[in-house]
């Protein structure tokens, strides 16, 4: 946003108390629900750092809820996400865990059970609502959401990460960013790319048939939903 | 861009005959480069949520999961006809920004003005001003505008962060913002809104951000209630002819240079000031062994 746009100074619209605790928390839950893809049953949730602390006055169980129901930060069902949660029938469990010193004090694991298609995240709210995620499914990433991002598992092919570009190219999409890591004697990779606006659903179905492609994610901006105009 | 004076926009609106309301609405359309429906239909959204969010909050009686706070926008309007000495029209407005304080603090929706925990004042203002004087939405749209300049020129200047200027960028830029919204309702000039804004901004320097627990409950809630009356008092010295000695734009470099002297122990890290005695300290101790209590060590299973 401009930075002498009205809405700059009145706004965003958001649900209380806190920008770091609340709503950085909200997007996180989000962000899990998006990696799996559809509503989860089982999910345990960790906090980790200031979150084991402070999270019953700044409702972050509650906003976590709500990320994972899909809600964004501004929802005003966040609130009663817990009994919704309830619900619907999805079991979540919140522990408390000591990440260790390389963690962000206000960081959040979230992994959600399913044996056919395990989801694990660790993420850090980094103040203002700001997020990054830190670790998807064990794999180190910087993900921060201000981009579209595309997170892609796959075999350690030779060719794979060209044949991934080129159909990025071909929708005419610019890259911002990519980043791709494989796990040493495992071959397997993780490769997570930022494009600047959102892909079409054709190219991501268009991924999923990479040869030794087995996962494939398209997260949205994290404030899809926010603009004013 | 940013706005780093309030000085040219002084000088347009008195070139022009235009309130300040009506130049922030100009420079909006120039910068989105949309129609003024549009610019007017946006401000309407954050209009409804701030309504939504006083109407929510006034009706607010538990107390919140610290038992901190709950409660007092009730309170205060329920014993204000046999009690008060200020009379209706400040009650209303220190009742409905605690309300927004209280919703927020209970996870409601709100509209960060320019903050979360100030988040009661901008709207408390506005609402009571057009309630007193019959306001048109149009007009109450305008006021949000003409306070949207004061934020900005806080936040280039100094900040709008309580972790980096202290509280007096928190709650003092909004309680300036919603003095100038005051004046823009009233029908004042561009001169007194930004002159009212001045007399405010100028009481709130040296704010500490000190909240007990980290948590947007004391002092933040109250404060907002208390700046909420003296926004209203800035603007009717402001309408009634007072002047600032010192103007606006120097007042918010005031702000910044107190803001940089401030120690680290007040700028929201609750090390100082009132979260740092007896009674503060006691809160933050119990809540953080009580909310890691309830949870399980991951290292138990």
């Amino acid at each position: 946003m401009a930075d002498d746009s009205a809405f700059r100074i009145l706004g965003p619209i958001m649900t209380g108390p806190s920008s770091s605790h609340t709503a950085g928390a909200v997007r996180i839950g989000r962000t899990a629900r998006l990696l799996y893809g559809k509503e989860p049953k089982k999910v345990t949730v960790f906090f980790h750092g200031s979150f084991a602390e402070t999270w019953k006055g700044h409702g972050s169980d509650k906003a976590v809820i709500g990320g994972l129901l899909g809600f964004k930060t501004f929802d005003e069902r966040i609130k009663i996400a817990d009994e919704l949660a309830k619900k619907a029938e999805i079991d979540i469990q919140f522990k408390r865990i000591r990440l260790g010193a390389n963690y962000h004090p206000n960081s959040i694991k979230i992994v959600i059970e399913d044996p056919e298609q395990p989801t694990e995240i660790i993420a850090e709210s980094v103040g203002g609502g700001d997020i990054v995620i830190r670790e998807i499914l064990g794999f180190a990433t910087e993900i921060t959401g201000n981009e579209v991002t595309l997170i892609l598992r796959h075999k350690d092919f030779i060719g794979t990460l060209s044949k991934i570009t080129g159909l990025i190219s071909e929708y005419n999409l610019n890259i911002v960013s990519l980043c791709s890591k494989d796990i040493p004697r495992e071959d397997i990779a993780m490769t997570t790319i930022e494009i600047e606006e959102q892909a079409p659903a054709e190219l991501e179905a268009k991924l999923a048939k990479i040869k030794g492609m087995d996962l494939v994610r398209i997260l949205p901006k994290l404030t899809e939903g926010e603009e004013m105009f | 861009m940013t706005l780093t004076s309030v000085e040219p926009f002084i000088l347009q609106a008195e070139a022009e005959g235009k309130s300040l309301g009506e130049i922030m609405i100009e420079h909006e359309m120039e910068i989105q480069e949309v129609s003024r429906e549009e610019i007017m239909s946006a401000m309407g959204k954050i209009w409804k949520v701030m309504v939504s969010s006083i109407k929510n909050g006034i009706k607010i009686e538990q107390r919140s999961p610290s038992g901190m706070s709950g409660g007092d926008a009730v309170i205060l309007l329920k014993n204000r006809k046999s009690k008060s000495i200020t009379g209706s029209t400040i009650i209303k407005v220190v009742s409905r920004a605690i309300g927004v304080g209280e919703f927020n603090s209970s996870m409601g929706t709100i509209v960060a003005s320019p903050t979360a925990g100030s988040s009661g004042v901008v709207p408390a203002v506005v609402y009571t001003v057009a309630e007193k004087l019959k306001a048109s939405e149009e007009t109450i749209i305008k006021g949000l505008f003409a306070s949207s300049l004061i934020g900005l020129v806080c936040d280039a200047v100094a900040s709008t962060s309580g972790s980096e200027h202290g509280c007096q960028a928190e709650i003092g830029v909004s309680a300036a913002m919603a003095a100038a919204a005051a004046v823009e309702i009233a029908g004042g000039t561009c001169k007194q809104a930004v002159n009212a804004a001045a007399l405010m901004l100028k009481n709130s320097l040296g704010l500490a951000c000190d909240p007990i627990a980290g948590l947007v409950e004391v002092p933040c809630i109250k404060r907002n209630g208390i700046m909420a009356a003296s926004a209203l008092v800035a603007a009717d010295m402001s309408l009634a002819g007072i002047e600032s000695v010192v103007p606006f734009d120097d007042v918010e470099i005031a702000m910044d240079e107190i803001g940089r002297m401030m120690p680290c122990e007040i700028k929201e890290t609750s090390e100082g000031g009132l979260a740092n005695t007896k009674t503060g300290r006691g809160y933050k101790n119990w809540l953080r062994s009580s909310g890691a209590n309830q949870l399980q060590d991951a290292s138990d299973d």
